[in-house]
């Protein structure tokens, strides 16, 4: 049982540092990205073919961190012709599009197969060191991610940020150059969001095009939006809930004397529901995004 | 200060500002009046860069801003408000305030600590002493979108001065602003055009142009038909027509109106 709480708590830490990336996004910036399970992705392919081109899978972290930054930066510059809504659009087919290269690429990727193996952080160690090893590095990572993401929401970079969430003309008008932002902060979340998937990758051993359907983007903004759109401890609190609910659905499988079929669908069904009830009973989440208190003096 | 050379704007086929040069010497505070649909806002977001013109060049400070984004005509310290305040609901006034003072250090994603601190430290300073110059401090932990209108006026024209405006461009400041509020609002006005700041006002109520403007220029259908002391702008036959009509079709009340105006 440990071992099976142990395993959910790495992944719901590694869906955590996501999470909060999204936040940053979505939360803070008001950029609605529907495409965010693709730097997730990008983290995880980064360490799988660092492995498979025979580096220790620790260096894809560097790697897959500094792609996603440059690709959340050329998605953030698209926001300079794209109205949010269509920005919103797009971020959903580039995720789209990116998941079929995977999968046609197939000499450098793995193809629909996906890339498996030894990719763990720390091959020197055993189990059960090495699942603890990585559960130790799952949540420091998320309690970094979460500082970063925090130290820049309450910062003057945040508050422009949440100024042009809210009334971007205003922002405008203050002088504030909100592209500029927009590149800034997406550079930064899908940084943040490859990290995640870096560290989930290197712990499953495994990714393929599968993992990184519209369904994972799905998962995210549930965890945001039951935590708290705009709050960063809500974001993580939200990964940490839906996580433990998602697993949890097994058991009620079994405890229904459920076919094994249904169980993949019934928890999809779950999440949805909760969603559902979250946003017509508690749209603000279980950790609204407060009023910043600020005081004249320190 | 600011000069426009043949300023025009259409939308498709809708011609909206025709030929219009405008001067504003620095120091000076111009009202910008006209009746409903002649273009007032128009020219306002095309000075701040909100709209581009379709013809004619802006010169401020003999530079040419006509095809400058907003964002960048802000930064040369031409200032806006908008008609009807647009303020965030998950911010208080004093958090606005400060997302208006220029803090390079805690705008860079990475920044040594110690320098962000200072300048925050130094920002807040300034945007308290701006909510108790505007008599706002005791709402500065409200939510910038709950005040009042006038309220909000004025925490608008304070993050402007706060920015750094040299010329400001207040887009009706007294719509939705109780009568002693508007005299308040004069006398702000007035000190800040003593700082140095010049200032173009859109706005409808005379008296308030008269106590406040040193000269009016007013636009009816997109052209500038007059640039006169507010004291004679009655005297305009054609501001009257384009604000009651012609002489010979003009209701008898309007004529009643304009002797009470004249009084």
């Amino acid at each position: 049982m440990s071992d099976f709480i142990v395993h959910v708590l790495i992944i719901a830490a590694t869906y955590g540092i996501a999470a909060a990336s999204l936040n940053l996004q979505i939360g803070v910036a008001g950029l609605m990205n529907f495409g965010q399970i693709a730097f997730f992705g990008i983290g995880g392919y980064a360490v799988a073919m660092a492995a498979s081109a025979g580096l220790p899978p620790i260096a894809g972290i560097p790697l897959g961190v500094l792609l996603a930054a440059g690709a959340g930066a050329a998605i953030g510059r698209l926001g300079r012709n794209l109205k949010a809504e269509y920005w919103a659009i797009a971020t959903l087919g580039i995720a789209e599009i990116f998941r079929i290269v995977l999968i046609n690429e197939g000499w450098a990727t793995g193809g629909a197969g996906g890339i498996g193996g030894e990719l763990s952080l720390f091959p020197g160690l055993k189990e059960p060191a090495a699942t603890w090893a990585m559960l130790g590095v799952a949540l420091a990572g998320l309690v970094l991610a979460w500082a970063l993401a925090r130290g820049l929401t309450e910062r003057q970079f945040g508050r422009i940020l949440r100024l042009m969430r809210e009334q971007p003309d205003l922002a405008v008008s203050f002088g504030h150059d909100i592209v500029r932002y927009k590149v800034k902060a997406m550079a930064v979340a899908a940084a943040i969001a490859a990290f995640g998937g870096a560290l989930a990758t290197s712990y499953i051993a495994y990714i393929s095009p599968g993992d990184l359907v519209s369904f994972g983007t799905f998962m995210l903004w549930t965890m945001v939006i039951i935590g708290g759109v705009g709050n960063n401890r809500g974001a993580v609190l939200g990964a940490f809930v839906v996580q433990f609910i998602f697993v949890g659905a097994l058991f009620l499988k079994d405890g229904l004397g459920l076919p094994s079929e249904l169980a993949g669908a019934l928890r999809m069904l779950i999440v949805g529901v909760l969603l559902l009830a979250f946003l017509m009973i508690r749209p603000e989440g279980l950790l609204p995004e407060r009023l910043r208190k600020i005081d004249a003096e320190d | 200060m600011l000069k426009t050379e043949a300023i025009a704007k259409h939308f498709g086929g809708l011609e909206v500002l025709s030929d219009v040069n405008l001067r504003v010497e620095a120091g000076e505070i111009v009202g910008l009046l006209g009746p409903n649909g002649s273009g007032k806002t128009t020219l306002l977001n095309i000075l701040s860069g909100f709209l581009r013109p379709s013809a004619g060049r802006i010169r401020y400070d003999g530079r040419e801003i006509g095809g400058l984004a907003p964002e960048a005509i802000a930064r040369l310290g031409i200032r806006r408000t908008f008609q009807l305040p647009r303020m965030p609901e998950k911010m208080s006034c004093a958090e606005l305030l400060l997302t208006a003072v220029d803090q390079p250090a805690g705008t860079r994603l990475f920044a040594w600590p110690g320098s962000a601190r200072a300048e925050a430290r130094s920002a807040r300073k300034r945007a308290f002493e701006m909510l108790e110059h505007l008599e706002l401090t005791r709402v500065a932990h409200q939510p910038a979108s709950g005040i009042s209108g006038g309220q909000q006026k004025l925490l608008a024209l304070g993050a402007a001065i706060l920015g750094g405006a040299r010329l400001l461009l207040l887009d009706e400041p007294t719509a939705g602003v109780n009568p002693t509020l508007r005299l308040r609002l004069v006398e702000t006005l007035q000190e800040i055009r003593r700082q140095g700041v010049t200032l173009v006002v859109v706005e409808h109520d005379m008296g308030f142009i008269g106590r406040l403007c040193d000269r009016c220029v007013v636009l009816d259908r997109g052209v500038l038909i007059a640039d006169c002391k507010p004291e004679h702008l009655m005297e305009n036959e054609r501001v009257v027509e384009a604000y009651l009509g012609k002489r010979e079709t003009r209701p008898a009340a309007s004529e009643t109106l304009l002797r009470t105006a004249e009084a």
